[in-house]
């Protein structure tokens, strides 16, 4: 704006005395001109007003929040063919609506031996269509040895039909390119009883003998879990998962060595 | 006790409220019960100075003990009693550690007034007070509350009434009460936001569809139109129960600060008109509001007074009050039931002839299913395509692809002015739609110099909440110029209600009555369009949001500049 302009501005601001607005509409005033604005109290001068160069400190909302989460999905007991194992499975994250700090934690052993696989991944997620996130990071596997870091790439669905979705492309440091898919479903039985059924897949690119993997798929889980949310936080569950080394990785097995397993699970499911 | 045709007569020239009948002590706002809020709720006349102390305070409200926050040491505050053409002052001041502030819902003040931090003034910091002073250019009934943070869900907000200049009511009644609803956290404002940002809106859920309720569908509905319907929800990752995001399992449900079991009570004698005056200061409830066996005469919408209208029940939507007459006449306790809009709880309290009495309770609800016709999903030729879809009445400014805060756009906007909404009109009693209201006085009707559109986007699942897809954190001031005429076209492009608050001048809602309304708060429905027409009258930033608490705090707020149109820099 002009400087003659704003003195034009500040003497059509200074004819008037203010004036009040009566709210019944037989006095209603629709200001004519700028005239009919009250003297302000504030530090916030007629020009302020006029030409809408008000700046408030502070902000009325924070709609960006840090959020916190860590779930474990799955912290579980598990039968089988031999002694009963345990496996534990989790996530959580750091950060606000569109950009995060994203860990999972994935693990199983036997009770009575040692940790047969534990990997952790440390991925920035964003948030990329209403239901979908792009994560990109680091896997390291210290179980089964020799240890490993992963490049991962990988998409996760919130929420797209109610269910869980994860798919992640892994290069090792070796160079070797494997890749698993995830899928659960939440079907509410009652408010709190939860029937849900999950469904996990790995498959590998080349073979990693060191690992005893063999190119392909090489092993699924088929999985029924039926939980009670006593809180939505807090639920314990039973139910059955069957896993199935498949393909080359399968024909790579000792002889004898069960190639499926049928495991009868109970849990918990809690989150923070 | 005193007689409100009375009191209109010597109102002007004594301004006696005061006057006794030679019983009890008199006064309009006469509620009987033994709850601190009896003297809270009352009020011996209007006053030009109220001081207002914002405080932390234990309280024990519905079985629940907490640290709550209030005005004065109760929830809720003073009512506050006004006359229309004083000069006021009110101070309030922060007993808090944290910044504080307190907004007068509803008001025409200067922009300095309006009491927004980050808005119109930096905030109230702890140990200290500010004075808000300005003149009084309405009557009729309001609210105030803090605007910062949850606070309000705490516990700060309290009921507002402005004596017209001339002491003449175009209505006459002999009693008048304020029934003040409220939702009050079991835990914390904290908590329900941390919750509903960590597991978006099933955490307070217990009402979603079971496998059992799936099966019933294919049996009633048939199983094309059963999956069809599934999918189409599923798609778009809502459920068609949510709606209200915080249930009973989140809240106490209050009227006048206590649960229903407490049973505040107001008095009247058989054949007595009786004026509620009834304000939502919820956070997230809209309510149903009815007396079951007495017609109601609705006679003011957001302060706002209209031609009489009766009906048989209402739904108030977060922020908005209504303000009816009964005239019970048989001597027997009346039930004013306030029922949540998902069937999950209640508020009440009871106008009784005599203390000690309890009117009959009626049985609650079957919580309603939104349908996708409601949200304007339904009926259609090609897909139930969500986000990315074609729609058939395009809104201006609506974000195209897909985009992380839009996760639902309505197919086919509505106008649903005559639609009572979800789980309203099949009981066989009359329900209040939004174009039968009628201004009481003509407003004057400039020709339109300017149409703007806003839509109202979600993700429900993310929990983020945003106008045309942005929130206001992305998103730049709306401007307004002084004394123009506005047309403001509303979509709900979301499956849930959202009140729309705008500060500093009113809305005249369109909806087909040439005496249009004027409201502050716009209750706008799922899937539906509609407009206002606006007048800005005074310059300045004013606060234009969603006044669902948790809406507005993840992103569904605006500030609108209200600026001279030859100077304006924008």
């Amino acid at each position: 704006m002009n400087r003659s302009a704003q003195a034009l501005a500040v003497s059509l601001l200074w004819i008037a005395p203010g004036i009040v607005h009566a709210q019944d509409a037989t006095s209603v005033d629709v200001p004519r001109s700028i005239a009919d604005v009250r003297d302000p109290t504030g530090p916030v001068t007629r020009l302020d007003l006029a030409t809408g160069n008000i700046d408030v400190p502070g902000d009325p909302i924070h709609d960006n929040p840090i959020i916190r989460f860590a779930i474990f999905d799955r912290l579980e007991w598990r039968s089988g063919e031999g002694e009963p194992g345990y496996l534990f499975d989790g996530f959580g994250f750091v950060g606000g609506d569109y950009n995060r700090l994203w860990f999972e934690l994935e693990g199983e052993g036997a009770f009575d031996g040692s940790l047969e696989a534990a990997e952790l991944q440390v991925l920035y997620n964003r948030a990329i269509t209403p239901y979908w996130n792009l994560q990109a990071g680091l896997r390291h596997d210290f179980k089964p040895e020799p240890e490993l870091t992963y490049a991962v790439l990988g998409v996760e669905g919130l929420n797209a039909y109610w269910t869980g979705i994860e798919a992640n492309l892994y290069v090792s440091e070796d160079g070797d390119v494997s890749g698993d898919f995830e899928v659960e479903y939440d079907e509410f039985l009652t408010q709190r009883l939860v029937l849900q059924p999950r469904f996990e897949i790995a498959a590998q690119a080349q073979d990693v003998d060191t690992l005893g993997l063999g190119a392909g798929i090489t092993s699924y889980e088929v999985g029924l879990r039926m939980r009670y949310e006593i809180r939505r936080e807090f639920a314990p569950y039973v139910g059955a998962s069957w896993t199935e080394t498949v393909g080359e990785t399968a024909d790579m097995l000792p002889d004898g060595a069960d190639r499926g397993t049928l495991s009868a699970v109970a849990g918990l499911r809690v989150w923070f | 006790m005193m007689n409100r045709r009375t009191l209109i007569k010597s109102f002007s020239a004594t301004g006696a409220l005061g006057l006794t009948a030679g019983c009890a002590p008199s006064s309009m706002f006469r509620p009987v019960m033994s709850s601190a809020n009896a003297a809270v709720m009352d009020s011996p006349g209007p006053r030009s100075r109220y001081d207002l102390v914002i405080g932390r305070k234990r309280l024990t409200i519905g079985g629940v003990t907490r640290d709550r926050l209030t005005y004065n040491g109760s929830i809720p505050g003073p009512l506050i009693h006004l006359r229309e053409g004083d000069d006021v002052t009110l101070n309030v001041t922060n007993t808090l550690s944290d910044s504080t502030s307190t907004h007068w819902h509803g008001f025409l003040v200067p922009f300095e007034m309006d009491g927004v931090p980050g808005v119109n003034f930096p905030g109230i910091d702890p140990e200290s007070t500010f004075t808000y002073r300005f003149r009084v250019k309405q009557h009729g009934t309001y609210w105030y509350h803090s605007h910062s943070g949850f606070q309000e869900q705490e516990g700060v907000y309290g009921a507002i009434v402005i004596d017209p200049a001339d002491g003449r009511e175009p209505y006459s009644y002999d009693r008048d009460v304020v029934m003040i609803l409220a939702d009050l956290p079991r835990i914390s404002a904290d908590f329900i936001y941390n919750r509903l940002k960590k597991m978006g809106s099933g955490y307070y859920n217990y009402q979603k569809m079971t496998l059992g309720d799936f099966a019933k569908d294919l049996q009633t509905r048939g199983a094309l139109e059963t999956m069809r319907d599934r999918l189409a929800w599923a798609e778009m990752g809502m459920t068609p129960t949510d709606l209200l995001n915080v249930t009973d399992k989140g809240y106490i449900f209050t009227a006048n600060g206590v649960d229903a079991a407490a049973n505040w009570t107001a008095l009247f004698n058989p054949g007595e008109r009786v004026r509620l005056r009834v304000i939502n200061a919820s956070a997230m409830t809209h309510y149903d509001v009815r007396v079951p066996g007495l017609p109601m005469t609705m006679i003011q919408s957001d302060g706002q007074y209209i031609e009489p209208v009766e009906t048989d029940e209402f739904r108030i939507g977060v922020a908005k009050t209504y303000d009816f007459i009964v005239q019970p006449r048989e001597d027997r306790a009346y039930t004013v039931y306030a029922e949540t809009l998902d069937r999950s709880g209640f508020a009440r309290i009871t106008l009784a002839p005599r203390p000690g009495m309890e009117g009959p309770l009626p049985a609650q609800r079957k919580r309603p299913l939104r349908s996708l016709e409601e949200t304007g999903m339904g009926m259609m030729d090609d897909s139930l395509a969500p986000s990315g879809g074609m729609m058939r009445d395009p809104a201006p400014n609506m974000p195209k692809g897909n985009d992380v805060n839009v996760a639902m756009r309505t197919m086919k906007p509505q106008d649903r002015m005559a639609d009572p909404g979800v789980g309203l009109g099949d009981d066989g009693w009359r329900v209040l739609t939004e174009n039968q209201l009628r201004s009481y006085r003509r407003l004057p009707s400039p020709p339109v110099e300017r149409e703007l559109w806003i839509n109202m986007t979600t993700n429900m699942t993310r929990y983020i909440f945003s106008f045309d897809g942005k929130k206001f954190s992305d998103a730049d001031k709306i401007q307004f110029y002084l004394g123009e005429r506005l047309r403001l076209h509303m979509f709900n492009q979301s499956m849930m209600a959202h009140p729309i608050h705008l500060h500093g001048m009113w809305m005249e809602l369109e909806n087909g009555q040439s005496k249009r309304p004027r409201q502050h708060t716009v209750f706008v429905k799922p899937g539906q369009k509609l407009s206002v027409l606006i007048t800005p009258v005074e310059m300045g930033d004013w606060a234009f949001h969603c006044h669902m608490l948790y809406h507005f705090h993840s992103g569904m707020f605006r500030v609108v500049n209200v600026a001279h149109k030859e100077f304006a820099s924008r």
